[in-house]
């Protein structure tokens, strides 16, 4: 497997603080892969999201897109490109009045021809569900098709990865699932890394990896069936598992014949009807 | 203290071309000491519904009684109700704004003209509800974690003893314990002070854990309202509106399609286990 982002001992502060919000951390994303990063607020994700396309630069240490190492300013236009940034809020984030404009401003901005453009808003349109409202404005749209124009605007660049801190914090259930669905289709279709940072425990389980950070630190690294069966651990960082999850470790705690962490609402049923 | 809301609509800048009917024919009502769960996506009209309630939007039509008084049409009598009906936020700790934490929630009472001491007292007792330690008082509100300046923001509506509170999305953005902490703190809150609560949320698990009743609003209207079972009964319903009921419920449903005869009814985790484990006798 290729890896496409790299920390090497990566150790980063803000100036005005003596605390160090991440220390020799060392991470690497294969290429093609979909990671979800969970921690508590304040355990260094968003930070680590920044640094992983130069908005941030590393304290000590290196970071490395595709590998070209985000200090070398020289690099900064094509490590953008590579790795696209999107945030929680979906009104900061669009810039124009109409919505084709909007995911045209990066490719305009990295020069990119104009038939090439329309080529590009096009697709990315398509690919996250809102294409038929490309001659819209955005003031219009609900949150969940606000953020997904946000991911087209990153899409049009063509990055090899995409980064999304927190992008369904201010959704409804139905904006979410809109997102997620365009996320795993960016993935699996279109075969773009995804890191998605989340508090969202049913939106981790989708992800291929899990890596969870505590105090700049990773605690825990690995698929989500390994992930959420570490319940105690969980539980003492603050964080959670799905609560189909904890149903199942509850009742295989009150000693009922079943795994003790299903993911999955049918798994779930599955195994509980067969023991009963 | 009740509320009673009768056949309410609101209208969205009437006579322009921009005329929106967000709310339709609204009713329901809040008893005294109630924990009712406000939920429906994003532009059904929680949060323009929950603004009527203190007198912050006036309705196009209808009547909207709180406790004893009438805050709508000609003669409303909505003075002091933003201290009867203490209204928090979507993203609260926006609003923080005083240089001191203890300023801060002293704001409310303040401007209630209520004397030094019984200001203080109040803060104090605010800070504690909410689970803030004392010593954090003389500091900055903007020093402190987000989970912490949302609390300060929710102690400084508890400090005006509102005999109603509603809380707009309070869990909004926060890591797992974060909710958890804040949601108990408000579930302490209501028992202690005996209040009202209406709690707007996205979260069916949450809304399962902590309300006895709930309020479906879809495109400004009431779709559904009642117990948790009366509205959960209604998954399918729930569904076609971007809404769901909890995952135990939906586990629960699934296994009685394939005919184990554990009760409808279950919300939350705790119901699930015991049910589960009873049916094994």
């Amino acid at each position: 497997m290729m890896e496409i982002i790299k920390t090497e001992n990566l150790t980063f502060g803000y100036e005005d603080s003596q605390k160090k919000v991440l220390e020799q951390f060392n991470l690497t994303i294969e290429k093609g892969s979909f990671t979800a990063l969970l921690g508590h607020n304040g355990s260094g994700k968003s930070s680590l999201a920044k640094l992983f396309n130069a908005v941030l630069l590393p304290t000590g240490g290196t970071v490395y897109v595709s590998g070209m190492d985000t200090k070398n300013e020289a690099l900064l236009l094509e490590i953008r490109k590579n790795c696209g940034l999107v945030f929680q809020n979906p009104d900061n984030q669009l810039v124009a009045s109409i919505i084709e404009d909007d995911v045209a401003f990066a490719p305009e901005n990295l020069g990119v021809p104009s038939e090439e453009i329309r080529k590009r808003v096009d697709d990315a349109l398509k690919c996250v569900g809102m294409y038929e409202y490309r001659l819209s404005s955005p003031q219009h749209l609900s949150g969940g098709q606000k953020q997904r124009v946000a991911i087209a605007g990153i899409v049009a660049m063509r990055p090899s990865v995409i980064v999304l801190d927190e992008p369904t914090a201010m959704l409804d259930p139905r904006g979410r699932k809109e997102v997620v669905e365009t996320i795993l289709r960016l993935n699996r279709e279109y075969g773009i890394t995804a890191i998605l940072i989340t508090h969202n425990m049913e939106e981790a389980a989708l992800a291929d990896r899990i890596v969870v950070m505590e105090k700049g630190k990773i605690l825990l690294d690995g698929t989500p069936e390994e992930i959420f069966s570490q319940y105690e651990i969980l539980k003492k960082t603050g964080l959670d598992v799905p609560q189909i999850t904890e149903l199942s470790y509850q009742l295989h705690q009150a000693g009922l014949n079943i795994d003790s962490c299903i993911l999955s609402v049918d798994e779930l049923v599955e195994q509980i009807t067969k023991v009963l | 203290m009740n509320i009673s809301v009768e056949n309410l609509t609101y209208i969205y800048v009437p006579g322009t071309p921009f005329e929106k009917v967000a709310l339709e024919n609204i009713n329901f009502t809040v008893k005294s000491g109630e924990f009712v769960g406000l939920i429906g996506h994003s532009g059904s009209g929680k949060s323009t519904l929950v603004q009527h309630l203190n007198g912050l939007v006036k309705p196009t039509e209808g009547t909207i009684r709180v406790g004893d008084r009438i805050i709508t049409g000609k003669n409303a009598d909505t003075k002091g109700l933003c201290f009867t009906v203490g209204l928090v936020f979507q993203y609260p700790e926006q609003q923080l704004f005083a240089e001191t934490i203890y300023q801060d929630i002293a704001f409310g009472p303040s401007n209630m003209g209520l004397s030094e001491k019984e200001i203080d007292l109040r803060v104090r007792t605010a800070m504690e509800l909410v689970g803030l330690p004392f010593e954090l008082a003389e500091k900055s509100p903007f020093s402190v974690s987000g989970g912490q300046k949302r609390r300060v923001a929710i102690a400084g509506v508890l400090a005006m003893e509102p005999k109603v509170l509603i809380l707009d999305e309070p869990t909004a953005g926060l890591d797992p314990k974060g909710r958890e902490e804040i949601l108990r703190s408000i579930r302490n809150i209501h028992k202690q002070m005996n209040m009202s609560v209406i709690l707007v949320s996205h979260s069916m698990e949450d809304v399962a854990k902590y309300c006895d009743k709930l309020l479906v609003l879809n495109e400004g209207k009431v779709m559904l309202s009642g117990s948790l079972a009366e509205v959960f009964h209604h998954a399918e319903k729930l569904h076609k509106i971007g809404l769901s009921v909890p995952q135990v419920t939906l586990a629960v449903h699934k296994l009685r399609e394939k005919g184990i005869a554990i009760p409808e009814n279950i919300f939350t985790v705790s119901d699930a286990v015991s049910a589960i484990m009873n049916l094994r006798g």
